[in-house]
């Protein structure tokens, strides 16, 4: 693998420093499956997630983030209505929850929990 | 020879391995919160094909080391030298010393069994009643 070392990204009219692109992309991301037999469909930078519970599905990732002001943005599919909703909560600089709960607020499994992580890496 | 930041063999590794399904599930329970249910950890389809490929994922040591790094300092995982491949098993006890709590797999001294490691069709796909889940102290059944 070969390296390339540039400070900025020019397209011809536009100059943006690198950091701009590696500050500004996703560190960790997952579709999670909670309905059945809990699974990981896709993901970068996890090794694991954690069946807690209806709903609620713990994110292990594998290089950790620098310090817990890095942000989760979550979300989930419409399953019955459109009020389903999902949040997330970091717990270390290295596992977040997310919880998914149904219309009338009671945690329930959806098909697709989904989960992006924002911020500097450890 | 220079071996990078771990995010970065992560990174170029999903882009050339196929992700592996584990045949194995860990079950635990956490002594510190007994009325929570059993939970269920799953491993990561990519972490497991860069566990089983090899020369990508950093010592289990650093990572635990790094659990009394305060957040904002340098930590030693992202950096250390990657480790040779592991077998499937190897994968579990390496997340399972990674991402469970230590109270659960090395501090814990009760009598009830509080961990264990199954085949995933021994966990149930029938979640009603998800949040009553224990580990069956009586026979090799999984919950």
């Amino acid at each position: 693998m070969s390296t390339l070392e540039v400070s900025n990204l020019n397209d011809g009219t536009t100059t943006v420093a690198t950091t701009f692109v590696t500050g500004g992309s996703t560190k960790a991301w997952a579709n999670v499956n909670q309905v059945g037999t809990t699974a990981i469909r896709d993901s970068l930078n996890l090794s694991s997630i954690t069946d807690s519970g209806n709903g609620s599905t713990r994110h292990s990732i594998s290089s950790a983030m620098n310090n817990e002001l890095y942000s989760v943005l979550a979300t989930c599919t419409v399953q019955t209505t459109y009020d389903d909703n999902a949040c997330a909560q970091k717990v270390t600089v290295s596992t977040y929850d997310i919880y998914c709960s149904n219309a009338s607020n009671t945690v329930t499994d959806n098909a697709y929990a989904q989960t992006a992580v924002f911020g500097d890496l450890a | 020879m220079t071996h990078g930041h771990l995010w970065d063999r992560l990174a170029e590794a999903k882009t050339r391995l196929d992700p592996v399904q584990s045949k194995y599930r860990v079950l635990f329970e956490d002594p510190d919160t007994p009325d929570e249910p059993a939970k269920v950890l799953v491993p990561d389809p990519n972490f497991m094909a860069c566990a089983l490929e090899g020369d990508i994922l950093p010592p289990i040591e650093t990572y635990q080391r790094d659990r009394s790094v305060p957040d904002g300092q340098p930590k030693e995982h992202p950096y250390a030298a990657p480790i040779p491949a592991m077998t499937e098993e190897e994968a579990i006890e390496y997340l399972i010393m990674k991402d469970i709590p230590p109270n659960v797999w090395r501090d814990y001294e009760g009598n009830r069994c509080i961990m264990r490691i199954v085949p995933v069709e021994l966990i149930p796909s029938d979640r009603n009643f998800r949040n009553a889940w224990r580990i069956n102290q009586e026979t090799e059944m999984a919950a």
